[in-house]
C-alpha cells in the first residue's frame, strides 16, 4: 500500500503528469495519421527521454503508447483509413457508423472502450503480472498456430452474406503472406528477384489500398449521379453513450478486454491480432450477427476494447520476463535499457515503485483519452466538412505520404495502388477485403507456427496433440468458425420449413 | 464479368501453384512442408472453391456493373479519371518529388472530380501541401520522395 501511495505521489508530480498529459494526445495524433504507429511515435519521443529519470520517461512512452492505440480509431471511422494496424477492425462498423452520422457516437464509444480496455489490463498486469508471465511462457508454435486459426475463425462472421468467398479471400491474404524469404529454410518465395519483396508485402500499404483508395474510386463513382456534397453536414464531436446504454452492452466490454490482455500478454501477439480475434468473438456471440459490418456499436467496442487492453498485457511479459509482448512493448523494452532498467523477474523486486506508477500511468492516460480525444477529433473532424472532391484527394494523398512513411520506399505506396483496385474489385463482386487482409496480417504466423511444431515434432504432427493449451485453442477456432456456418444453416432450414 | 474476374482469380492461383511446386525440398530435417508445401496447400484449397464459386455464378446469372470498366458511362469516366490522375502524381513524384507534385495532383484531381470554386481550391491545394510537407518532412523527418535535378536541389531547402 505504502508502495501504492508512493506511486501516485510520483506520478503526479507536475513534470511527470505534463508529460503523460502531453505523451496520451501526441500519440492519439499519431496514432490517427495513417502510416504512423504506436511504435513509431515512440521512437520519435525516446530520445527526449534519455536525460529523464527512469519512472518519468517510461510514463511518457506508456502514455504515448495508450494514446496510439486508440488514436488509429479515429481514421478508421472518419476516413476508412486505420490509423494504425490495431485500428483495422474498427473499420468494419466505425466507418459505417459514420456514414450514416454516427461519427460523434462512434468516435465516443472508441474512446470508451479504450479506456475501459486499458485500465481492465492495467489491474490485471498489477495484481497478476508474475502469474500471467508464466502462462505466457507456456506458449510455443503450437499455440501460437491455434492462436491464429482462432483469428482466422472469424472470416465465417466477417462474410456472412457470402462466406464461400470470405473464404477464397482469406485463402488470397494467406498466399500473400507467403511472398518473401522463407523462415525456416531461407529460400525466397515468389520474389522474382526483386530486393522490395524479400521481406515481403507490408500489410499497412495493402489496407491503406485496399480500404482507402477503394473507397474513394467508390465513391467517385457515386458522386458522378449528385452534387458534389460533403460526408456529412452536421458537426462531429465525441458523442458519449449514456452510461446506462453502454452498460447494456457491458459483456462486450468485458470479453474484449480479457481477450485483449490475454492476446497483448502473449508474447509478439499484439493488439492487432487481439482486434481481430475480438471482432470475431462479438460477431459470434451476437445475436444480430448479420448487422456486423452495417454500423454496430459493438463492432466498434470489441476491437478498440481489445486492442487497449492489450497495451498493459504486453507490458506483462515486456517487464517481468524481458520478452517484448507486441511490436510497440520491444521499442519500450529498449527504452527500459537505455535507462539502465534490467528487464526480467528481478525488475519489479529492484524496482517495486515502476509496476506501481506504471499503473498508475496506463489508469491516468486512459482517462485522459477523453480529453485528448475531444480535441483531436474536433480538429481531424473538421475534414469530413469538405466537399467530396477535396476529401477525396486528401484521402489520397494522405494514404500516399502514409504508405511512403512505413518503410520510405516508393514500392509500398505502387502496392497500396495497386491494391486500391483489388479492394474496388473485392467490393464489387462481393469478395472480401477485410477477410483478405486478417489472412495477409496472420498468415506469417500460422505457417511459421505450423512448420516449427512439425519440426519440433520430427515431422510429426503429434506436437499439436501432446499440448492441451494448444489443443483448447484449437477447439475454439473450430467452434468459432463453424458456429456462424451452423447458425446461417439453420436459418435457412427454418426458411425452407415455413415457406413449405 | 464475374465469371471473367473468377478466371482471373484462378489463373493467378494456378501460376502461384506452379511457382510454389518449383521450391527447392526442404534443407530442414522434419520440415515435411517444405518451402512450397503450404502454398501449394492454399492454391488447390483456393481452386476448389473458385470453381465451386464460378458454378453458382453461372447458375444465378447474376450481373454486375463495373464502372471502372465502362469508360462511356459517366461513372465510368469519372472513376478512371481518377485512377489516371493518381497515376499521373504518382509517376511525377518520381520526377519533380512530392512537393510539386502533391499540388499538382490535388488540383488537378479535385477540378476533375467537379469542384469548380477556384479561391478555395487554391487556399486547399497550398495549405494540405504545406501541412503534409511540414508533419511527415520536417515534424517526422520521413525523407519523402525529392525528384531529381532542380526539383531535388529545392526539396532540400525545404525539408
Amino acid at each position: 500500500m505504502d508502495i501504492m501511495i508512493q506511486s501516485v505521489i510520483e506520478v503526479m508530480q507536475p513534470l511527470n503528469l505534463l508529460l503523460v498529459i502531453a505523451g496520451t494526445i501526441f500519440g492519439m495524433v499519431c496514432g490517427a495519421l495513417p502510416g504512423l504507429s504506436s511504435s513509431m511515435a515512440i521512437i520519435l519521443v525516446l530520445p527526449f527521454t534519455y536525460s529523464m529519470e527512469p519512472v518519468t520517461g517510461i510514463l511518457l512512452l506508456i502514455a504515448v503508447y495508450v494514446g496510439g492505440a486508440c488514436g488509429g480509431s479515429i481514421s478508421a471511422i472518419l476516413l476508412k483509413t486505420p490509423g494504425t494496424p490495431e485500428a483495422v477492425a474498427t473499420t468494419f462498423d466505425g466507418y459505417p457508423m459514420a456514414m450514416k452520422g454516427e461519427a460523434g457516437l462512434a468516435l465516443g464509444l472508441a474512446v470508451s472502450a479504450s479506456s475501459f480496455g486499458t485500465i481492465f489490463s492495467a489491474f490485471v498486469m498489477l495484481f497478476t503480472a508474475p502469474l500471467l508471465a508464466v502462462l505466457a511462457l507456456k506458449f510455443q508454435s503450437a499455440e501460437y498456430f491455434a492462436l491464429g486459426l482462432v483469428g482466422l475463425s472469424c472470416i465465417t462472421s466477417l462474410g456472412a452474406k457470402n462466406q464461400l468467398k470470405a473464404i477464397v479471400s482469406v485463402i488470397l491474404g494467406l498466399m500473400f503472406a507467403t511472398i518473401g524469404i522463407d523462415p525456416i529454410n531461407g529460400a525466397e518465395r515468389f520474389t522474382f528477384g526483386q530486393p522490395f519483396l524479400m521481406n515481403g508485402i507490408n500489410y499497412i500499404a495493402v489496407m491503406i489500398g485496399a480500404f482507402a483508395v477503394a473507397e474513394v474510386y467508390k465513391n467517385v463513382e457515386e458522386l458522378s449521379h449528385r452534387d458534389t456534397s460533403t460526408i456529412t453536414n452536421s458537426k462531429v464531436s465525441l458523442v458519449l453513450m449514456k452510461f446506462k446504454d453502454m452498460l447494456k452492452m457491458w459483456s462486450t466490454f468485458v470479453k474484449s478486454s480479457v481477450i485483449g490482455t490475454i492476446i497483448g500478454i502473449i508474447p509478439a501477439a499484439g493488439g492487432s491480432i487481439a482486434s481481430l480475434i475480438a471482432y470475431g468473438e462479438a460477431v459470434r456471440s451476437s445475436k444480430t450477427p448479420e448487422e456486423f459490418g452495417t454500423g454496430k456499436p459493438e463492432g466498434v467496442i470489441a476491437p478498440e476494447a481489445s486492442n487497449n487492453a492489450a497495451v498493459g498485457g504486453s507490458m506483462v511479459p515486456t517487464m517481468v520476463l524481458g520478452i517484448p509482448g507486441s511490436p510497440t512493448a520491444a521499442v519500450i523494452m529498449a527504452a527500459f535499457m537505455i535507462l539502465g532498467l534490467r528487464p526480467g523477474p528481478l525488475l519489479i523486486r529492484e524496482q517495486p515503485l515502476l509496476l506501481n506508477s506504471i499503473f498508475i500511468g496506463l489508469i491516468l492516460a486512459s482517462i485522459l483519452l477523453f480529453v485528448g480525444g475531444r480535441f483531436v477529433t474536433r480538429e481531424f473532424a473538421r475534414i469530413l466538412k469538405l466537399p467530396y472532391p477535396m476529401l477525396g484527394t486528401l484521402i489520397v494523398a494522405l494514404g500516399v505520404v502514409g504508405a511512403y512513411s512505413l518503410q520510405n520506399s516508393f514500392y509500398d505506396v505502387l502496392v497500396m495502388f495497386l491494391f486500391g483496385f483489388v479492394g474496388y474489385f473485392f467490393h464489387k463482386f462481393h469478395y472480401s477485403s477485410s477477410a483478405f487482409i486478417l489472412g495477409l496480417i496472420l498468415g506469417g504466423i500460422i505457417e511459421n507456427s505450423l512448420r516449427k511444431q512439425i519440426v519440433i515434432g520430427d515431422g510429426t504432427w503429434s506436437g499439436f496433440l501432446d499440448r492441451p493449451l494448444a489443443l483448447a485453442i484449437l477447439v475454439i477456432a473450430i467452434v468459432t468458425f463453424l458456429s456462424p456456418v451452423i447458425t446461417n444453416l439453420r436459418r435457412k432450414a427454418k426458411t425452407a420449413i415455413s415457406n413449405s | 464479368m464475374e465469371i471473367i474476374f473468377n478466371i482471373f482469380l484462378a489463373v493467378l492461383m494456378l501460376l502461384y501453384l506452379f511457382l510454389a511446386s518449383q521450391f527447392n525440398v526442404t534443407t530442414v530435417t522434419g520440415d515435411i512442408f517444405g518451402a512450397g508445401g503450404y502454398p501449394v496447400v492454399l492454391s488447390i484449397l483456393g481452386l476448389i472453391l473458385i470453381i465451386v464459386i464460378s458454378i453458382s455464378v453461372i447458375k444465378n446469372k447474376e450481373k454486375v456493373r463495373i464502372p471502372m470498366l465502362d469508360y462511356k458511362s459517366i461513372d465510368g469516366k469519372a472513376v478512371l479519371l481518377n485512377v489516371t490522375m493518381l497515376s499521373g502524381y504518382l509517376i511525377l513524384m518520381n520526377y519533380i518529388g512530392f512537393l510539386f507534385s502533391t499540388p499538382l495532383y490535388l488540383l488537378g484531381s479535385t477540378r476533375f472530380m467537379g469542384y469548380k470554386k477556384i479561391i478555395p481550391l487554391l487556399i486547399y491545394t497550398a495549405v494540405l501541401s504545406i501541412v503534409l510537407v511540414f508533419i511527415f518532412g520536417k515534424v517526422f523527418y520521413v525523407p519523402l520522395p525529392r525528384g531529381v535535378g532542380l526539383f531535388r536541389e529545392l526539396s532540400y531547402s525545404i525539408y
